[in-house]
């Protein structure tokens, strides 16, 4: 009798995808006698069919739980990759720094002096300030 | 799995490259044509560009002979030429009949409502044969060059 409640509730744990493959073999092994209770039966047939695959392949088992191992490192490589980039970036959104001769620089007002005066220049075509000092100094050869 | 696995890789690889990759100056910003002890480099990213219509700014500052410099300007002018280029504009100066120094700034990309533009600036140092260099990669929103020029003001 326990041992039919321990069946029925190993049954609905299989079909829940909860069972070990000990159990599973406890159920393949019980499902192969002929005086099965009638509310049992119709799973006999889908129990033997598996218990069949199961002793035709013995390795395919083994070679499907390698295969999960495998996916999940992979699974956790990718994750560390992809994890990785995103914390890279999200830190680089708010990038503000400097290489002074290779010396690094993350003050954000040494840095944006910087950038300031270079994009200044650029635009300004720099030279100005020089011409006009020149201009003082030498006066207009005109 | 395989296949799942190369997406993910190429994912982060194209993550990681940085703003200016596919340019022939690019290898300046690298550090692969004059080493980046050398070179004065600032990058800025984000918010702080936000009044200057920016999201990205990267510049170098270093001194060069000429030939080196030279080789730069080309480096930047082959860029203007090879991308889709809205205006290039390149202006030399002289004072008292000599040559000061040359600016060329570019528009090298647009990617949706983000222009990418490149400058380059050699002033020259006295009587010596060395330039002092300075290359600046810009990418926002902004227009043009000429609308950046006027929130600098």
């Amino acid at each position: 009798m326990n041992n039919l409640l321990r069946i029925r509730t190993l049954t609905d744990r299989f079909f829940a995808g909860d069972t070990t493959p000990e159990e599973e073999q406890e159920l393949y092994d019980f499902y192969r006698q002929d005086d099965i209770p009638e509310d049992l039966r119709p799973n006999c047939e889908l129990f033997r069919d598996l218990a069949a695959l199961a002793t035709l392949s013995p390795t395919a088992a083994q070679s499907q739980h390698h295969h999960r191992w495998w996916l999940s490192v992979a699974a956790a490589v990718l994750l560390l990759i992809v994890g990785g980039t995103t914390l890279y970036h999200y830190q680089r959104e708010d990038e503000c720094v400097a290489y002074i001769y290779g010396e690094r620089v993350t003050d954000r007002d040494v840095v944006l002096s910087e950038m300031q005066k270079t994009m200044t220049a650029m635009t300004a075509d720099g030279s100005d300030e020089v011409e006009e000092q020149l201009k003082a100094m030498f006066g207009d050869e005109d | 799995m395989k296949k799942v696995i190369m997406m993910f890789l190429m994912l982060a690889a194209g993550l990681s490259a940085s703003a200016q990759t596919g340019l022939k100056i690019n290898d300046l910003f690298e550090g692969r044509i004059i080493p980046q002890e050398k070179m004065v480099e600032t990058r800025v990213r984000g918010k702080t560009l936000a009044k200057y219509q920016l999201t990205y700014y990267r510049s170098v500052r270093l001194t060069v002979r000429e030939e080196e410099a030279e080789r730069l300007l080309q480096l930047v002018e082959a860029d203007g030429k090879d991308h889709f280029a809205t205006g290039s504009d390149r202006s030399q100066k002289t004072v008292f009949g000599k040559e000061h120094n040359i600016t060329f700034k570019t528009q090298v990309r647009k990617q949706g409502d983000k222009n990418c533009f490149l400058c380059y600036q050699a002033h020259w140092r006295g009587n010596t044969t060395e330039r002092e260099v300075t290359v600046i990669y810009m990418e926002g929103p902004v227009k043009s060059l000429e609308q950046l020029e006027d929130l600098l003001k």
